[in-house]
């Protein structure tokens, strides 16, 4: 159990560094002046020097990676210029609304998804499963910006029934929330068809058919329960994948989040913002993925017993 | 009255290779306290024939035909009745006992659900015959075990908590299916003599499904041979060991692996002395197969394959 | 076992009919598993063709230009005469923009996935090959890159790199070289086992010949059918850079680039935004219903033969 947590803890640890190296790569290898790419079209020559030695450019590369990390320790990521605010603090800002969405998009996923792969496992292969097999795979190859504008125009152009942008009311939740677990629902229903599928045809479940256990608990209590191990890694791991797809759409329906905050960014080249949204929605996204992975051993005695041990 | 009257059953198999007829057209029986044996190589059909008759193979994959009547149930008619039989007249014992529990769900839950409840059955008495049937099987400090998950004991104390599992429902006949294969040789002796004992007490029927002849000769009343979906030979346990008719059997037979002569003591000692075991019967088996070969020249003849 | 048309002669079993009706047959698990497989491969190989051919042949077809601007022929709705998808606010055919983008988009995607599967391949392979530190590394480098969400740093590779077709492309190669790379090592891992591996080594033959020239080809043809389905996963990223504002620029009418020029008309004319899409959809759709489809039937394959 010790082990298992203290490996967890170090992998996440060891993908922050990469991130973090990665970045600091990047920005270097850019062609043009690293200052200047932070400092903004519109600083000075005065700011411009300054930048230069606060980020020790004119010291050897491995001094000025000390100094970007103690930056980063700080929690000092430059300032954007195109908000003239620390950028950290401009991406903390709309984090939460980011966060929100996604939480809601998962909640929904999973409340659709648990019960329509549930069904997919038992009606495996008839026309009907053939049918929302097919529907499933449909929603986890669509782009998901395209979605959001079908759905936008649907009901909010065709049939106004949302309004199309913003987060003015409880009704404009309704259509992002949608597009993200569309998408969601899919990838989840198809894991548990998947893993409810083996689960039933598994030795310990005949052999509790055969004591006479009701066909409803076989499926829940036993399959169910049995392959929410699985589902619920996989969903740690896909974390990462559901926040991309959050921030396209966030983009689509105007939501005030990080969607809209990177594609300001992106016109501008506010490198320092783009830099501190990568570094937050990585550590968010590693952060996630360890939690839901200190949860495992809630679910598999054999770990938590620490008899086996979890690749 | 028998338990279990199977005459004529078949089951089919239809998979994406085209349709198999694993069980074709086997008839038995089996009266209360009595033992019979399916013996025969893996793929004869003799798992196939114990699932079947439990319903416990998809509707989609098998077929069954023919007649079988469980404790007055049609097995082959009347699916739906059948199925409330399971758990409470038949109980299967399953093949390997490390993976016939849910990993995720401790002992005692498990055996708790195999426990019918009387109504007004709290859960302190439930835990009180939980522990019971634990002791049944004689399994030490049973309360303990209660709380435990399957990957903490060992496979023989699984096989025993299956046991008891089977136990808790009173069947009038328990389908072993290959109830000691995944087991260490010392381990299936104790679980052997376990299920004797208990049949001896509660008088229960137990069809046995298993490879392994030294198992069918310490266990069995009655033994079927079977071979691609037949049975090839039936007969009492001595019959059949001692003068088998069939290639087929006579090569099972051999397939029995011999001891003896590796300490160096004269290997009928080993057979008087001590409990019986798989190991011991191997031997009986085997050295009846070699004197029964020497001393008999003409062929003993069966009477008719089907009882 | 025998099989029905197989039973002994014997007198016995000529007697039994099989209790196997051809409804039962029809409804038999195999039979449908069967079944579902085959709808999704023909299904999935129509949508693909439908996409990709008229693609391909967008040169032959006869197509307005793409860049030809005509004030007065702007938002012409589908099935207008000459516009099957009608044109945009410039008053250029949308059909035609949408297959000849496409070949920018495919080939992006071809490009990035042929990146993506050799490094993978390889690095896949010496890992699962040679175990050890390698494996260690490259397993981390996987488990690290899966568990972050990498758009924002190809939107930031592209913002410092400029929105070049070859910086585009690189970078969703690079996105994707885990997929390829995770399989490869699981597949060089039970390979590495099997005898003529062994068999190899006590001939005294270097480990790297035998890796290239026995284990990679023997564990390929699995990894392809992965790899075919990062064509699909590839044209999709490329459209959401391109939708965020970081696809290839002008004049480069990719889909996803069509998307987004077309967004600010949605109001007004729908076509602009829900034909390209669905094209891309159609397409992707096509591919993964493909993929699943002959992964069913691989599995079942196996299944049989065990």
């Amino acid at each position: 159990m010790l082990t298992y947590v203290s490996k967890r803890l170090g992998q996440s640890l060891l993908t922050i560094f990469l991130t973090v190296s990665t970045v600091f790569v990047l920005i270097r290898m850019a062609p043009g002046d690293p200052a200047y790419a932070l400092a903004g079209p519109l600083a000075s020559t005065g700011d411009l020097e300054k930048i230069r030695i606060s980020m020790g450019l004119n010291e050897p590369l491995l001094t000025q990676y000390g100094i970007f990390l103690k930056d980063l320790g700080a929690g000092n990521i430059g300032k954007s210029y195109s908000f003239q605010a620390p950028a950290l603090e401009v991406v903390m800002s709309r984090l939460p609304n980011t966060i929100f969405l996604a939480v809601l998009a998962i909640l929904l996923a999973i409340v659709v998804a648990i019960p329509l792969g549930v069904w997919m496992a038992k009606r495996a292969d008839t026309k009907r499963e053939l049918g929302v097999n097919v529907l499933t795979i449909a929603g986890q190859s669509m782009p998901d910006f395209w979605i959001g504008i079908m759905l936008l125009t649907l009901f909010a152009v065709v049939f106004p029934i949302f309004p199309s942008s913003g987060f003015t009311s409880w009704s404009g939740v309704v259509l992002p929330v949608t597009t993200v677990a569309i998408l969601q629902i899919a990838l989840v229903s198809r894991m548990v068809r998947r893993e409810v599928g083996t689960n039933m045809a598994a030795p310990y479940l005949t052999v509790a058919r055969a004591r006479g256990t009701g066909e409803q608990k076989l499926t829940w209590a036993y399959a169910m329960r049995n392959s929410s191990i699985p589902i619920l890694t996989t969903l740690g791991t896909r974390f990462a994948g559901m926040l991309n797809g959050v921030v396209v759409v966030e983009v689509v329906f105007n939501w005030p989040g990080l969607g809209s905050l990177v594609v300001r960014a992106l016109e501008t080249r506010d490198y320092p913002l783009i830099q501190a949204t990568v570094l937050v929605t990585s550590v968010l996204a590693v952060g996630v993925q360890l939690l839901i992975d200190l949860c495992y051993p809630l679910l598999d005695p054999r770990v938590r017993l620490g008899k086996v041990s979890v690749a | 009255m028998s338990v279990l009257e199977v005459r004529d059953l078949a089951v089919e198999l239809m998979t994406t290779a085209g349709v198999i007829r694993a069980v074709d057209g086997i008839s038995f029986s089996i009266d209360a306290g009595q033992t019979v044996t399916i013996i025969g190589e893996s793929g004869s059909g003799k798992s196939t024939t114990a699932m079947g008759l439990l319903r416990l193979l998809p509707d989609d994959l098998a077929v069954i035909s023919g007649h079988a009547v469980l404790d007055g149930v049609d097995v082959v008619t009347e699916p739906k009745k059948f199925a409330k039989l399971r758990g409470r007249s038949v109980a299967l014992i399953p093949q390997d006992a490390m993976t016939a529990l849910s990993p995720v769900h401790t002992i005692g839950r498990q055996l708790g659900e195999a426990i019918p409840r009387k109504g007004g059955a709290s859960t302190a008495d439930l835990n009180r015959r939980s522990v019971e049937l634990l002791e049944q099987v004689r399994i030490p400090e049973p309360a303990v075990q209660l709380k435990k998950y399957p990957h903490q004991l060992s496979g023989g104390m699984l096989q025993r908590v299956l046991i008891a599992m089977a136990l808790a429902v009173d069947p009038v006949l328990l389908v072993a299916d290959e109830p000691t294969s995944a087991l260490d040789v010392t381990v299936q002796a104790g679980i052997l003599d376990l299920l004797m004992e208990l049949q001896e007490r509660t008088h229960v029927a137990i069809l046995m499904i298993t490879h392994d002849l030294g198992v069918a000769r310490l266990v069995s009343d009655r033994i079927h041979v079977m071979k691609d979906g037949k049975f090839v030979e039936s007969g009492e346990v001595e019959q059949i060991v001692e003068h088998p008719q069939t290639e087929y059997t006579k090569k099972l037979l051999a397939a029995v692996p011999k001891l003896g002569h590796w300490d160096g003591e004269p290997h009928h000692d080993a057979l008087e002395a001590g409990p019986p075991s798989p190991y011991a019967t191997d031997q009986q088996a085997t050295v009846r197969q070699a004197t029964s070969s020497q001393a008999t020249t003409s062929p003993v003849t069966l009477n008719g394959a089907h009882p | 076992m025998s099989t029905v048309n197989e039973i002994p002669l014997a007198a016995e079993s000529m007697k039994r009919p099989t209790a196997v009706t051809k409804r039962l047959l029809r409804r038999s698990s195999a039979a449908r598993r069967e079944r579902s497989a085959k709808v999704k491969i023909v299904l999935g190989a129509f949508l693909t063709a439908v996409v990709v051919l008229p693609i391909i042949l967008a040169q032959v077809l006869p197509l307005p230009d793409v860049d030809a601007q005509a004030i007065t022929s702007r938002f012409l709705p589908p099935f207008s005469p000459g516009h099957l998808f009608g044109t945009d606010q410039l008053g250029r055919d949308i059909l035609s923009r949408v297959l000849h983008g496409g070949q920018v988009s495919l080939t992006i995607g071809v490009l990035a996935v042929v990146i993506s599967g050799l490094v993978g391949v390889v690095l896949g392979a010496l890992a699962g090959f040679f175990g050890g530190w390698v494996d260690a590394v490259v397993s981390r480098l996987i488990e690290a890159q899966l568990s972050l969400p990498l758009l924002m740093m190809l939107l930031l590779v592209v913002a410092l790199f400029g929105p070049s077709i070859p910086v585009i492309t690189f970078v969703i190669a690079i996105a994707q070289w885990p997929e390829p790379a995770r399989l490869t090592r699981s597949l060089v891992l039970v390979e590495r086992e099997k005898p003529y591996v062994q068999a190899a080594k006590v001939l005294g033959l270097p480990q790297i010949t035998t890796l290239v020239k026995h284990v990679i080809p023997n564990v390929i043809n699995q990894v392809i059918v992965v790899v075919l389905l990062l064509l699909a996963t590839a044209v999709l990223m490329e459209s959401a850079l391109s939708f965020l504002g970081a696809g290839p620029q002008r004049p480069f009418a990719t889909w996803g680039r069509i998307i987004s020029d077309g967004q600010d008309f949605i109001t007004t004319s729908w076509w602009i935004v829900t034909l390209p899409g669905a094209v891309i959809a159609i397409l992707v759709v096509g591919v993964n219903l493909l993929a699943d489809g002959l992964r069913d039937r691989v599995r079942r394959r196996k299944g049989a033969a065990s």
